[in-house]
Order: structure tokens, then sequence, then C-alpha cells
């Protein structure tokens, strides 16, 4: 029993850190969730396809044998892998679920794991094509590791540099999002047509346009989430993006879908309930612990943590 | 049925023009084919029962839906296939039926967006002003949540949005509707003045009494089709309305 | 949409000729693709030319469904075997499509028919297949006490029952928590269920012997004879199909099926017709997840091992893109969608890899193991989804509604009968189609519902403040005010939409307040809906039924035996409806969705819909929205009609004036929740309180 107690302040240390990406790619799906009241199944996937455009940056990057700092590399990687996937996600919308407004929810739904399905095989297709692999490790970009020793803690907690720029980045992104929202036009648009498409469009609003913006910011995040992930965890692979969506989505529900601060909130407290629970009960069921935190939650607190009541049709 | 597109530079030019409106919700024609006219500067109001197409011409105009027929001229302008985006842009200003306010933003924030389109910073601030002066009760609120007002501050709101563009064209649905006797004068009050600002007005209401006594024309429809259609002095006179929607 | 939807939309496949043309074309291609069936062993064409058998029938529409059902038979129990029963790869692949059929079925009932999308239907198969799997390789022996060893192949046939039952039992299980969810929530706690239980089997290695599996899984056994030959399988699982189709087909014709549907299209107005939630959405769960534990266990012992990587989240998307493609709620639909997609996973994909890979050795190039196309299931299924879902969302056999023959003498549609008539014919069909009306003794005097001091708050608004009311048996009682003033919200809190916050509603004497809506239909309280909710994607007559839901007694299992009680109810139930279409001048659009009807005819259906729950309370709201003049006048006449002739009391809500002043015994007049006024028609009309609230004060 105390031997799991000893290793509990380094469990939580490794939620958090997984808890910030999740957070950054629940934001993803709250954005959508907020105007089109559609889960983007295929955000997972979006994260995917950010975790190899930024692997592939690096790759590029440090193959000449002469590397850059790491900052610029870091930097080239979350920029390319943001910049890509925000795209990517704006066309999904375009593609998948525009030709789709007026349809029942279960069509949107049907044609977003459409889309999952059909980016998870492709990024498969053009890997094995490109590198006859579709498995790749990621280039190291910080190697120090830091160890704190603590009183009373018989090992001392590690914690990698990478972990917290993937932090400190995390939270910059976080600011600067909530500012976005918060403050500028776009942003309170935005909003506006979160809350009432129709009558957003009676004040100018073009609502299409500002759907795209949602997805294009919330994909761009959702790939610079990806970026850094494989920076963090030196592997990625096609079929990433399922596990990693679904709880990352179950982080926006535990924060309240539809809620940006929420979504923060929800994805750091996942990954360290995440971890603390794998780190109990053994890391076999570390998943289980996560898909049944999003049962839980969806069955005894739809509205999540920040979430309102959402109002059922009378 | 007066034809022709230009816009005469007579006393009251033609504002707004629907020619044979036809608009369906699905299989179900809830306008069969209206034809009106709104002249500059005019209050120009439609009554009837729940369900006579009130509301659904008033969309139509605002593009909110799209008729399958028939021709919407703003300004002699074809507006019937553009997006209600559009629309708004062109000085067409929809407050609709139940307000529809932003209830998760701010009072302010309400009005910003109606002044959406609007990128001059000191216009904005004039029209933010006007609006101050007119509902004073606002202003205490600039800051408070949206949803969390009354309704006849919300109707305030919502008329208020409406006015940040500077609308030539101002359409109202059921203004008064749910609100305390008090109020409902109040509103009113608000409706004349706006047209003593220059504001032309398509007025949609269930009250028929108060709607006809500030309005300059009137128009009655029934199950999509317009029945009648006259000054508002002389509907109000007209046995027929008055046992229909007047209830004497 | 493209062209290319549009024309994928309407596409329907229907043999030409009539019905000896038929029955001789799909002989003849029978005859045909068997020979070359028999002629080339190793070909794929021939074999999906084989299967294309299935389609033809199914496009012989001018043939009678039981000779459709025969000719089916025929050709995959009698012809395939005889000609393909020596090619073990055929027959393989012909069992697993049969498998898929059997749980796209299952999961049709689900999503489909009760409209619930369940993205970890997979589990369930999983279920039945470690059930198997665990008593027949000894591994319960490890952790059950009172098992000894490994089951006998015997064991396998009342295994199939087990697996029906737990498969049930999980699918109920699941259903409990997730009542209260729909769409797009309720999909992902599904998916979160399904891999819950698949980690498990990964997970729980003294039950399941983890990521490894169960090897040595036993083939069934009759008797002494053992089998387990690939024809085997394909026997058993052909009678299974067969028994599903039908359980399908039975079940979605019934009161359970329309029941279904109902919820599907519509919540609350199915529940207001008395049809209980909690009951409808669990059965759906049990009868799909039920399908799916039985073929688990065939899957089991075909397959002879289990382990989890049979039952990821692909697999229940592979299920869901075949109910998609093949079209959701349509049984032959999703019958060619799983047979559509099994084929292109295994034959296709595998197809074109071997195709590739004898190129390759031709021309002096190898196919990495990775760019294998047999690899790409996913992209199969996420392009069927995606190109489905944006072109042709009704699915390759779109969902038809059946048709009913009725045995009626067919009536002249209503808008073709001069008006003269419609009074007798009314008269006549209210006859049949009304009980005599209630024998109450003075029917006036009656106090039919009591609403005492009732109150609804929003929030801080107060909706309804403190309202008393009184409905008389044998009256019209009309609640008027202006838009707000409670009128809606007071017929929900009596029909058990919304719960008073305080004061008691009373129903013959007995407190209703607090009651579900189903129960309060029950009690004789049927209503319509101010935006008209009728069932969208039913026929009129299906509505109808569902009207009469609460007075139809049978069962599942008269459902599944077709037992004479359930045949004799249908009937009847059918025959009560039809008279009710024809009661309010809906004559020979019985077979017309209910989406498809012109605005009035759909109030109209509204109200028979209501009129079938034989109710004697009535509520209307707003039935005159909408109507020209000529339709209200005819309403009047109905409503009349309803009380003098049928004897119901019916409570109103309505706007329009005229109606309200000519047919109301008493008015009550709502403004901002509070009664301010009531009474007879002319004393309300000249209340000064009533003139200034609803009427302009300068009206007066």
């Amino acid at each position: 029993m105390s031997s799991t107690l000893q290793t509990l302040p380094q469990l939580v240390l490794d939620g958090l850190v997984v808890g910030f990406v999740y957070a950054l790619i629940a934001v993803g799906y709250t954005m959508v969730y907020g105007v089109l009241k559609l889960i983007n199944f295929a955000h997972g996937d979006v994260f995917m396809v950010g975790a190899f455009v930024g692997t592939e940056v690096l790759r590029a990057l440090t193959a000449g044998g002469r590397p850059l700092s790491p900052w610029a590399l870091l930097l080239a990687a979350v920029v390319a892998a943001a910049a890509v996937t925000a795209l990517l996600g704006a066309g999904i919308e375009r593609v998948a679920y525009r030709p789709l407004r007026q349809a029942p929810t279960l069509i949107l739904l049907v044609s977003a794991i459409g889309v999952s399905f059909l980016l998870e095989d492709l990024v498969r297709l053009v890997e094995s094509i490109h590198l006859g692999k579709f498995v790749l490790p990621v280039p190291t970009v910080f190697a120090t590791v830091y160890r704190i020793h603590v009183a009373g803690l018989q090992n001392p907690l590690t914690i990698r540099l990478n972990s917290i720029v993937v932090v400190v980045a995390s939270i910059l992104m976080m600011v600067g999002l909530t500012l976005f929202v918060g403050r500028t036009r776009p942003g309170k648009a935005m909003r506006a047509v979160a809350e009432d498409r129709t009558t957003a469009a009676l004040q100018g609003i073009d609502v299409n346009a500002i759907i795209a913006l949602t997805f294009l910011v919330g994909s761009g995040m959702g790939g610079a989430a990806g970026a850094l992930f494989a920076t963090q965890y030196t592997l990625v692979t096609p079929y990433m993006g399922f596990d990693i969506g679904i709880k990352a989505f179950t982080a926006a529900v535990v924060g309240g879908i539809g809620n940006i601060p929420g979504a923060f909130l929800g994805g750091i407290l996942l990954g360290v309930l995440e971890q603390v629970g794998g780190g109990f009960i053994g890391t076999k069921f570390q998943n289980v612990v996560a898909f049944a935190i999003l049962v839980l939650v969806l069955v005894l607190l739809p509205s999540g943590l920040l979430g309102e009541r959402v109002q059922e049709g009378a | 049925m007066r034809r022709g597109s230009t816009i005469a530079t007579t006393a009251t030019p033609r504002m707004l023009e629907l020619d044979d409106v036809h608009t369906y919700y699905g299989p179900i024609e809830a306008l069969k084919g209206i034809s009106l006219e709104v002249g500059q500067g005019e209050i120009v109001t439609l009554i009837g029962s729940n369900g006579a197409g009130k509301t659904t011409t008033l969309r139509s105009i605002s593009g909110t839906v799209q008729p399958r027929r028939g021709r919407i001229l703003f300004l002699g302008e074809p507006i019937q296939s553009l997006p209600p985006h559009r629309i708004a842009a062109l000085g067409v200003a929809h407050v609709p039926e139940g307000r529809h306010v932003f209830a998760r933003l701010t009072v302010q924030e309400n009005l910003e967006m109606g002044a959406y389109l609007v990128r001059d910073r000191a216009q904005i601030r004039r029209r933010l002003e006007y609006v101050y002066a007119m509902f004073p009760r606002l202003v205490e609120r600039r800051r408070q949540a949206a949803g969390t007002m009354s309704g006849g501050e919300q109707q305030m709101l919502a008329i208020g949005r409406a006015l940040m563009s500077g609308p030539r064209l101002l359409l109202l649905d059921e203004p008064s509707m749910g609100l305390a006797p008090v109020l409902v004068e109040q509103i009113f009050e608000t409706i004349l003045q706006l047209k003593r600002d220059g504001i032309t007005i398509l007025l949609v209401e269930q009250n028929a009494n108060q709607a006809l006594r500030v309005a300059d024309r009137g128009y009655v429809l029934q199950t999509g089709r317009i029945t009648l259609a006259d000054e508002a002095a002389r509907l109000l006179d007209n046995p027929e309305v008055q046992e229909m929607y007047l209830g004497a | 949409m493209s062209g290319l939807g549009r024309s994928l939309e309407r596409y329907r496949l229907r043999l030409p000729g009539g019905a000896a043309a038929q029955a001789a074309t799909v002989v003849v291609y029978l005859l045909l693709t068997a020979s070359l069936l028999r002629l080339f062993p190793q070909s794929i064409i021939a074999f999906l030319l084989f299967l294309a058998n299935l389609a033809l029938v199914f496009g012989a529409r001018a043939l009678r469904p039981a000779w459709q059902a025969g000719l089916a038979a025929v050709e995959m129990g009698l012809v395939f075997p005889l000609v393909a029963g020596a090619n073990p790869f055929f027959v393989g692949v012909a069992t697993t499509v049969a498998i898929y059929v059997a749980l796209a079925l299952g999961l049709n009932i689900v999503v489909g028919l009760a409209g619930l999308l369940d993205l970890g239907y997979v589990a369930f198969y999983a279920t039945g297949s470690y059930l198997w799997a665990i008593f027949s390789t000894g591994q319960a022996a490890r952790f059950l006490p009172f098992v000894h060893g490994a089951l006998g192949g015997g064991w396998f046939w009342p295994f199939l029952l087990f697996g029906l039952a737990v498969g049930a039992l999980m699918g109920a299980a699941l259903g409990v928590p997730v009542l209260r969810l729909h769409g797009d929530y309720l999909a992902i706690v599904t998916l979160g269920f399904g891999e819950i239980i698949r980690l498990l089997a990964a997970g729980l290695n003294g039950i399941t012997n983890g990521s490894i599996g169960l090897p040595g899984v036993q083939a069934p056994q009759i008797l002494s004879v053992q089998l387990g030959q690939p024809i085997d399988y394909y026997f058993i699982t052909l009678v299974l199909v067969g028994v599903i189709i039908l359980v399908a087909q039975r079940l979605e014709s019934s009161r359970v099926g329309r029941a279904w549907m109902a919820m599907r299209e519509d919540e609350p107005a199915a529940r207001a017709m008395g049809i209980r939630l909690v009951a409808t959405k669990l059965l759906a769960f049990a009868c799909g997840a039920s399908f799916a534990g039985v073929m688990g266990v065939i899957f089991a012992a075909k397959q002879g091992y289990v382990d989890p990587t049979s039952f990821t989240f692909m697999e229940s998307i592979g299920v869901v893109s075949m109910i998609v493609l093949g079209g959701m709620g349509s049984l032959p639909g999703v019958a060619l969608g799983a047979a559509v997609v099994t084929l292109l996973n295994i034959q296709v994909l595998g197809g074109l890899s071997d195709w590739l890979n004898s190129l390759g050795a031709r021309f002096g190039f190898s196919i990495p193991p990775e760019l294998n196309p047999a690899q790409y299931h996913q992209l199969i299924f996420g392009l069927i989804l995606l190109v489905m879902a944006v072109l042709r969302p009704g699915g390759l056999v779109p969902a038809r509604r059946r048709h009913v023959q009725l045995a009626l003498a067919p009536a002249a549609p209503a808008a073709a009968r001069p008006r003269a008539t419609e009074r007798p014919a009314r008269a006549e069909a209210r006859a049949k189609a009304a009980p005599a009306p209630a024998p109450a003794a003075d029917p006036a005097a009656d106090p039919l519902l009591l609403v005492q001091g009732v109150t609804k708050r929003f929030g801080g608004l107060v909706a309804i403040d403190a309202v008393e009311m009184t409905v008389r048996g044998g009256h019209v009682h009309s609640l008027i005010g202006p838009n707000g003033a409670g009128k809606t919200t007071l017929f929900n809190m009596i029909t058990g939409t919304y719960r008073p916050d305080g004061g008691r509603i009373l129903f013959e004497g007995r407190p209703i307040s607090g009651l579900q809506p189903e129960d309060v239909a029950l009690r004789g309280i049927s209503r319509t809906f101010q935006n008209i909710r009728l069932f969208r994607e039913m026929t009129a007559l299906e509505n109808v039924l569902v009207g009469r839901h609460i007075h139809l007694r049978s069962n599942l299992a008269d459902v599944l035996f077709r037992s004479p009680r359930m045949r004799r109810e249908e009937s009847e139930a059918v025959d009560r409806a039809a008279e009710l279409l024809r009661y309010v001048g809906l004559a020979g659009l019985e077979n017309e969705l209910a989406r498809n009807l012109p605005y009035g005819s759909q109030r109209r259906l509204e109200i028979a819909r209501a009129l079938a729950a034989e109710p004697r309370l009535l509520l209307l709201d707003e039935p005159a929205a909408g109507m020209n003049p000529r339709e209200t006048a005819a309403l009047l006449e109905l409503i009349e009609d309803l009380r003098s002739g049928m004897g119901l009391t019916i409570l109103l809500i309505e706007h329009d004036m005229k109606v309200v002043m000519s047919i109301s015994d008493v008015i009550t007049v709502l403004d901002h929740g509070a009664k301010i006024s009531e009474g007879a028609p002319d004393q309300v009309r000249h209340d000064p309180r009533v003139i200034e609230a609803y009427l302009g004060r300068s009206a007066v």
C-alpha cells in the first residue's frame, strides 16, 4: 500500500502532462459541438494527422545531421502540424458535414465516423508508400530529464524538459484561444453562432464562414496537440487517434460540452484520474478507467462540471 | 396589382415589394402567393391568427426560409435567393419572434453582434449611445448575460440589437408577446419613436388592435393568403376584422 | 445534392413484367449461375453472380412474398450446397456473409427501427462467443467451482439459447443507464461500453485467458455425430438467418415494431399515445443484442478459437456500415448491405491483393505487406459511410412502409366526395369506429377533470400561477389567452409532460398530477400537439394504429408466433383505424406517409390518432391553426360530432375566436399564467378584464 502511495506524486505529474494534451484536443470537440451539435468523430484523427505532420517535419529537419536548436525544431513541427490540420479540418467540414446541415444527428455521426476511418487508412497508405512502414519513431527534441528529490519519497520525481515545454505550450495556446473567443469580433461571432445560428445570420454573420473558422481553429489546436504529443511519446501510428480522441471527448464532456474552460479542466482532470487509476489497478486497465469515466459522466452528469443543463425539447 | 421595379421618387418610394411569394416547409405550403409592399418611412402591419403565415412572411423577407416561387424586391433589387447575412447587409433587420437574444453573451456583446457588419468604431459608439438612450434599462445591465434578464428587457435588447446595424427596414415579429400590459405600452411607444427617427417598419402582431393603432397600413393574412389590405384606420373600423381579430 | 446523388436517390430495384415473366427470369438466371458456379469452382465472379440471385428474387415484386421467400430458401438451402458444397472456401464465405446478415438484422432493430445508434454492438457478439468458448474449452473449470472439465459438442444447442438469453440480458442491462440519453450521446456511451467489454476480455486473464484467447472451442455435435465441416456451419447459420429474418419481419409489422418506430420518430408523441418509454427501449436493446449473442456462439464454434481481436470497435462500425449502406430500417436493404460489405472485405480486397501479388510475381516487383489491400478494411468502411451519408442517407434499398390491403369497400378519396354526403358518411363511420357513447348518468354535472391550484415555475418565471379549473363531462371547454399566457404549459401538466410545482390535478376523481405521460394516456386522456407531432416516416394508418397501442394486448410471444389472438386483434385494429381515418375524412390515404400529407390532413390525422386511444377526455392544442375557412368549418363540425355523437369531453386551446365562441360550453381565460376569467362565451366576451388583456383595451 505504501509503495502505491509512494508512486502517487509521479503519477499525478505524468497525468498532468498528458492531461494538457487531452485538453488541447478536447477544445476542438467542444468548439465543434458548440456550433454544430455534432460529435466530430474525426477530430481524434485530425490530431493523429498533426502527429504525423509534426513527426515528418522533425525527421526532415534532423536528417541533415546539422541539427537546429530544439526550440526551432519544435516550433516548426507545431506550426506545420497546426497549419495542415487547420486546413484539413475545414476541408472535412466542407465535404462531410456541410451537405448534411439539415440531416438527422445519426447521419451526421455516420459521416463523421466514415471520415475518421478514411483518414486512418489514408495516412497508413501514404506512409507505407513513402517510408514502407506506418508506425514511425519520433526524433527526440529535448533530451534533458530533471530529477527532483522530495523528502519522504524513496525515488526522485522525474520530469523531462519536453514535458515542461508541452505544458507551457498548451497553456499559451489555451490563453490565446480564450482571448480570441472572448475578445475578438470573429470569436464573439463564433459564440453567437453556437447559441443561435439563425439569429446570428440575421445580424449579418456569415454562418458558414464562422463554422469553417471554428473547424479551422479547433482542428489547428488538435493538430498542434498531435505534434506536441509526438515529441512526448516518441511513437506515432495511424490508429492512435481513436483512443486519445475518445478520451479527449470524455474530457470535453466532463467539463461540460460546448464550454471551453470546461474542456481545459476536463482534460487535465481526466489525464490525472486515468494515470492514478491505472497506477492503482494496473496499467492494463488504464483505458477501462477512461472509458468507465466516459460512460459514468454521460449517464450521470451529461451536462458536465461547468456545463449548463441541456434543455430537453418539450 | 401595380408593377415596376424602379423606385419612383414619390412621397413614399417603395422600399419593399413582395410579388406572389410562395414559401414551403417541406410539403406544406405556408405562403400561397403573398404580394405586398412597404413604402419608405411607413409602418405596415400584418395581422392574422396563429398559423396564418405572418412569421413566415417575415422569415421569407429576411432569408431565413427561401421562397420557392415569387419575387422579393428590396429597394428595387431582388433578394429572394440571397442568404440571410447578405440581406442583413443590405439594411434589413429582423427581430424574430421570441426575441432570441444571445443568452450567454452580455448585453453589450449582443449589441456589438447587431453591429457585426459595421466596421467604423465611431459609428458603433454613436449607435450604442442611441440605443442606450432609448432603453436606459440596458445601460445598467451592459455587463450582464442577456439570458438573465426579464422578458421585457430581452425584447428591448432584441430591438436595440437590430438598431445597431442602422437598418433601413425593421421587421418586428410579435414584439409584445408575453409582456405585461405596461411593457406592451412601452414597446408601442418605441415603435412610434423609431418611425419618427425615419425607420421603416413591417410589424407582425397578435395584438391587432394596438398594431393597427400605430400602423399606417395593414394586411390581413389568412392561411397563407392576403385577404384584406387597407389603411390601418379603415381596417380598425372594418366589421369583419373586428369580429375575427378584435373580439368585438 | 449532385446529379449522381439524385439519380442514386431515385433508383429502385424492380424486375419488369408480370408474375410469370418474373418467375421465369428468376429461374433462368438461377440455372445459369448455378451452372457457372459448377463449371468455374474457383471463380469469385461466378460466386458473386450466384449471390445476385437473391437480389433478383427481391426485385421480383410481382411474386407473392411467400413465393419470394420460398425461392430464396431453395436457392441458398438447396442449389448452393449442391453446386458449391464441395468448395470449402465459398461455403466459408457464404457462412460469414450469413453471420453478418444476422448481426446486421439485429443491430437494425436497435438503430433502424428504434433509432438508437449503438456503436458497441459487437460487445454482445463477444459475449456469446466467450460464453461458448469458456464452457467448451474447460476454461470455466478454472474459475467456477461447480464446473468440471469442458462441455461436449452436444451442449452447443442449448448454448445457442443461453447465448440468446445472455445477449438479451446484457442488452437490457446496457439499456437501463442510457435510457435518458439521445442521439450522439447515446452512441458514445455504447461505444465506451463496447470498448470496456473488449478491454475486459483482454485484461481478465483468469476468465478469458486475456489476449492469448481460448483455443480449442468445441464444434457442435448431434447425438454422436460430430459436426464441424464448413457445410455444417453453413446450414446451421442459414437456418438461424431464416429464423431471424422471420422474427425481424414479424416484429417490424407488429404492435412492438410500431412502438419502436413511433419512439424513434417522436418520443413525446409516442409517450402521449401510451407507449412505455422504458419497456420499449429496453426491449429493442434486448432483441438486437440477443441476435448477436446467438451468432457469437456459432462464430466461436466455427472459428475454433476466441480472442479479443475479433471484437474491436472496427467490427461494430463494420456492422453499422452494413446497415447504412443497405438502408436503415429496411430488412432487405440491411441483408444486402451485410452481404456487400462482407464480400468487399473478404473477397474483393483479398482478390485485389492476390491479383497485385501475381502481377508483382510476373513483372518482378513485390507488394510490401503494409500496402496489402486486404489490410485496408477501414478505408472501405469509411468510404461507404461517408459516401452513403452524403449522397444517399436512405441506403441502397430504403425502408418502405408496409402497404396494408384493406378489407373494406374502397372509399372515394375525401376530397372527391361532395360535401353533402359527408355527414351521413361520418355518422356511419362513427357508428363503426367508436364504441357506444359512455353511459354517464348526467354528463354535464360530472366534473371529469379538476385542476386545483396548479402552479408551474421555470427558473424564476411563474408560467402557471395557482390555476383552478373544472372541466365537466360532455363539455367543450376552451382555454384562451395571449401567446405565452401558459395554455400549453397547463396542457403539458395535465398530460404528464411537466410535473406541477404546486397543486394537483384529478381525472375522474383520481389524482393524475405527477404521472408519466404514458400513464396519463392509459387513464383515458389523449391529445394533439400545437406543432403537429406525427410519426412522419410511418403511414397514416400506422399512425392511427399507434394511437390504438394501449388497447392492444399481444405480447412478444404472440407476435413471434402470430397467435390467433394477435391476428384477430391486429385485423380488428386495422379495421378500426381505417374507419377512424374515414371518419376524419382521410379515406384512401391509409398507406400514405404522414409527412407527405397536406397540412390540414396532418391535423386531422393527429385527431384520428388521438381518437384511436378511445379517450374520455380529448385535449386539442390549436387544431384550427393554419386551416383555411373551409377546413375550419369542417373541423367545427367534427368537434361538434365528437361531443354530441361520441360523447367525448374536449379541452381546447384555440386562437380562432370564431371557433372558440361558436363551440365552447365554457371558456377559461389565462393571462400571464393566471386565470382572469371563466364562463360561457357571452359572459367571457364581455368581461372587461378579458378585453383589456387579450382583445385589446380599446376594443370595448
